[in-house]
């Protein structure tokens, strides 16, 4: 896993209700640890709301269109590679 | 009675050894609060404004007790005050209080509108190249605010399996925001 594949899954577990006092210790841990971390971690944050930025009538017509090419998906859909760990783990 | 630098383990009594242990606090950990509070709240004013409420709350309290405790009570204090803002604008969103707002935004020149337009199309290219779970779990999380618990229980996924679809279509987008700028 890369720096970025880090931040971007910390990011996510950081918006859960269900976060707990642990959790968030060692997000900080990891955050303080090294500056690539910090980048990453600001980086797709800053992606993520940059994402969510203007009207929602924009953002809903990239979903639309993105769920409705998800229906239809080509020959990816089938074959899409998964690390194994991820699909035992919470 | 000399007195000993505040360390990890002091726990602090007078009103300027109080303040000084939040100063350092802030020094420490106010980058990582306001980015805690950007995850949880989805804007950075509310966030820096959560943060200042926190820290007050700190300053407020009674018997603080070390370092490492103020550390902990102060992303807890603030994750709380968190939740508090995002049921205050929960009542907001039902008078509709968005719609108002939306109105009032000045509109896009052309050329902005041409420009994001681009710019949506480039990120739309290059996530339907993606795994068809890829895209679909982006837009619903991201695009269209669906918890990534419910998005695992429809697809049959663990939440770990989608928050991995959903940082490789944030990470697609950030390469082609890089290569379109």
């Amino acid at each position: 896993m890369t720096a970025l594949d880090k931040a971007g899954d910390w990011m996510l577990r950081l918006q859960s209700d269900e976060l707990d006092p642990r959790e968030l210790a060692e997000w900080l841990d990891w955050y303080d640890a090294d500056p690539e971390n910090r980048d990453a971690f600001e980086s797709l944050q800053g992606e993520y709301e940059a994402l969510r930025a203007g009207p929602m009538e924009r953002r809903s017509a990239l979903a639309q269109r993105l769920i409705a090419s998800s229906r239809h998906p080509g020959p990816y859909f089938l074959g899409t590679p998964l690390p194994r760990a991820l699909l035992l783990s919470r | 009675v000399r007195r000993e630098p505040c360390n990890d383990e002091s726990t602090p009594e007078s009103s300027t050894e109080r303040a000084e242990t939040v100063r350092r606090l802030f020094q420490e950990h106010n980058r990582a609060l306001v980015r805690f509070l950007r995850a949880r709240l989805h804007s950075e004013q509310d966030a820096h404004e959560v943060a200042q409420e926190a820290y007050v709350k700190l300053l407020q309290l009674e018997k603080p007790g070390a370092l490492s405790f103020l550390r902990s009570y102060l992303f807890k204090t603030a994750s709380n005050l968190a939740i508090d803002r995002m049921r205050a604008r929960a009542v907001r969103h039902h008078v509709d209080m968005d719609a108002l707002f939306e109105e009032l935004e000045e509109p896009l020149t052309p050329e902005r509108e041409v420009l994001a337009q681009q710019e949506v199309e480039g990120i739309a290219a290059r996530l339907e190249r993606l795994p068809a779970q890829c895209s679909y779990a982006f837009a619903m999380h991201v695009l269209l605010d669906r918890p990534v618990r419910e998005i695992a229980a429809e697809l049959k996924l663990t939440e770990r399996a989608v928050r991995y679809y959903i940082v490789r279509a944030l990470i697609a987008c950030r390469k082609a925001r890089e290569a379109g700028s």
